[in-house]
């Protein structure tokens, strides 16, 4: 069986006026059915543009540029608008990280969230007549309402029936974003983008949103890709992770090996940087250095600059292979690769 | 998941779906202002109906001129010695079909234009603003006068076309800005991602959201035509067979100081069909717009 979604050498650029911004560089990643993967990484690394990308949303300027994104076997960059759009939503959906102004002031919830359902399952058009005479379907119209109610109970609405009718901004933040993962969630598609879900949230609330992801992906079975640049909240849902530095992906790893044993060097600074409990009176530690400029990145790996196992002459020449270096981790650092190798590897 | 059987759903027959449709109407009566804006309006469309019931005679029918008001002529008679009265009564409807059509006109021409422009960009953005930028750097009333008398007939059609073909780069501008800053928005977003088609992201999440600044240029721009008409017929350029207010302001304009009912009693009620246009304009966008 083929995987659920496999991206390879992904390119998405920014055509800006002051240069191409090469936000995603090259990456890839593969993903089973019912998997939870996790993309961490600095703000500006590359990986909201990677979430759009999978969805084709990237906007202008904006440009995928090369790559493969196969989902379901299918490469997605070649399909049609319309293919497309059929599949947004319905098998791929996302969750944008500001519920507040993700949701229609003028429309209530329920029929925003209904909308999906008529889109995906009535195979209804966006013409003006087919939403007129939608609007007259009573049956359906019933059917739709249940549809939404059942979604909101799941996702843990009291007084469903009620609340459907509400306008968003009669729900608090929490209650937005649990109506946003209604709506996500109300096609079941088989694979769910989160978009920093919990990043205007606060914490208890934040804490009720994951633990209510956790509980509906396992219940619908739904692939899952959380963006964040919170590895606690990653860890917390998900059991794979990737980590994302300026475009490109640095180490892929399931979540306990890569907190007992980083391999990639920016890894490590990254889980240094985490301020944690009963370490007081020790400093913070920083990576030194900024992230590079993606308009004009430096030559070879990317960290280089602020890599303290630098090797000179191959790290600021050539780009880094992402290669396993056991099973189920794969890195993309030279210092994994032996000294014999190297010239093995055209260098 | 397992759900109580009991559905919550009450058993909703055709009609009630429609009246829950319907119930933004309800909203209207908390807000005073516009229920006399909408009577007034209603009065005004009775008028509109029915002016042979309503006025005592016919527009036509004259008496001895520049009679001031009386019991037998309640707002005296114009210059003609037509009652001027009955022909305020005779006007309203020309009145509202000059505002309405004209406004239809711009809407439509607006929509597609300013639409256009405003959600796909890029070079049709461009074009179709320039041609916008083109039409608002014409001298109105000057355009007005060349176009209307390149016709042979005096029609109030032919005039309210012209009125219409010039007005709308206005309401283009207005609606590409709204369109502009309204697809951008997260929540268009996310009905992209959703699979919203486009027809369906214009029209359901779009135009709901720009419908205040459109009702608001409306009711201006309705006024702004009937004054423009009027100008026209002052010019000598009207329908000759129209009763329009603005006609009958701009016939009694000479004799203003010796019989000011002339000009003041169609006037008045231009002002008052205006006020109440606006009045039920802030009603109208308190429906609309749930934010409010």
């Amino acid at each position: 069986m083929s995987k659920l979604l496999e991206i390879r050498d992904l390119k998405t650029y920014y055509f800006t006026r002051d240069g191409v911004v090469k936000a995603v560089d090259g990456v890839s990643l593969g993903m089973e059915k019912g998997e939870n993967l996790g993309i961490a990484g600095e703000s500006g690394s590359g990986k909201s543009t990677l979430g759009l990308s999978i969805l084709r949303l990237v906007r202008t300027p904006g440009r995928i540029v090369g790559g493969e994104i196969l989902f379901k076997g299918e490469d997605i960059l070649k399909k049609s608008y319309d293919e497309m759009r059929r599949i947004r939503g319905a098998e791929i959906s996302i969750i944008f990280q500001d519920p507040t102004s993700s949701l229609n002031p003028v429309y209530t919830i329920g029929d925003q969230i209904g909308e999906a359902i008529t889109l995906h399952q009535h195979k209804v058009g966006g013409g003006m007549l087919n939403w007129l005479l939608g609007r007259f379907n009573l049956s359906r119209a019933r059917e739709v309402n249940e549809k939404v109610e059942e979604i909101l109970r799941e996702t843990g609405i009291s007084d469903a029936s009620k609340r459907r009718g509400d306008y968003p901004h009669q729900f608090s933040g929490g209650m937005r974003q649990r109506a946003m993962i209604a709506m996500a969630l109300s096609c079941t598609p088989d694979l769910l983008i989160a978009d920093e879900p919990t990043t205007n949230l606060d914490v208890t609330i934040e804490a009720q949103i994951l633990e209510l992801m956790k509980e509906l992906q396992k219940e619908f079975d739904t692939a899952f890709i959380l963006i964040s640049h919170n590895l606690g909240t990653i860890s917390e849902l998900c059991d794979k992770i990737a980590i994302m530095y300026a475009g490109n992906l640095m180490e892929l790893s399931d979540i306990k090996t890569l907190f007992e044993s980083p391999k990639h060097p920016y890894t490590e600074a990254l889980l240094e940087a985490i301020p944690r409990l009963g370490s007081r009176g020790k400093r913070l530690s920083s990576i030194p250095g900024d992230i590079p400029d993606l308009i004009d990145p430096p030559q070879g790996c990317n960290f280089h600059p602020r890599c303290k196992y630098m090797i000179d002459g191959i790290c600021n020449r050539y780009t880094p292979p992402f290669i396993e270096v056991e099973p189920g981790i794969k890195v993309s650092c030279f210092k994994y690769i032996p000294k014999s190798e190297l010239s093995g590897l055209g260098l | 998941m397992e759900f109580p059987k009991e559905s919550s759903i009450e058993e909703t027959t055709a009609l009630e779906y429609l009246f829950s449709r319907l119930s933004g109407l309800r909203k209207l009566k908390r807000n005073k202002a516009s229920i006399v804006g909408l009577c007034i309006i209603l009065v005004f469309i009775v008028l509109a109906l029915f002016p042979n019931v309503i006025a005592p005679y016919h527009p036509f029918t004259t008496f001895r001129s520049r009679q001031s008001p009386s019991s037998e002529h309640w707002f005296g008679t114009d210059t003609l010695g037509r009652d001027v009265f009955s022909n305020v009564i005779w006007g309203v409807r020309t009145t509202f079909y000059i505002g309405t059509a004209c406004v239809l006109i711009e809407l439509v021409i607006g929509l597609l234009m300013g639409g256009l422009a405003g959600y796909l960009g890029g070079w049709i953005d461009d074009l179709l603003m320039r041609i916008t930028d083109i039409i608002l750097a014409l001298p109105t009333l000057i355009v007005l006068i060349l176009a209307v008398s390149m016709f042979k007939v005096r029609s109030i059609n032919i005039i309210i076309l012209v009125m219409g073909l010039i007005g709308w780069p206005y309401m283009a501008r207005v609606i590409r800005s709204q369109v502009l800053s309204i697809k951008t928005t997260p929540y268009v977003e996310a009905a992209k991602a959703m699979g919203a088609t486009t027809q369906r992201i214009i029209f359901r999440h779009i135009l709901p959201n720009i419908i205040l600044p459109i009702v608001i240029l409306i009711t201006i721009h309705f006024a702004g035509y009937v004054l423009w008409e009027a100008s026209l017929t002052f010019l000598g350029l009207g329908d000759p067979n129209s009763f329009s207010w603005g006609v009958m302001i701009m016939a009694g304009k000479n004799v203003l100081r010796s019989c000011p009912w002339i000009s003041t009693y169609p006037g008045l009620f231009l002002f008052i069909m205006l006020i109440a246009l606006q009045i039920l304009g802030d009603g109208l966008r308190d429906i609309f717009d749930i934010r409010v």
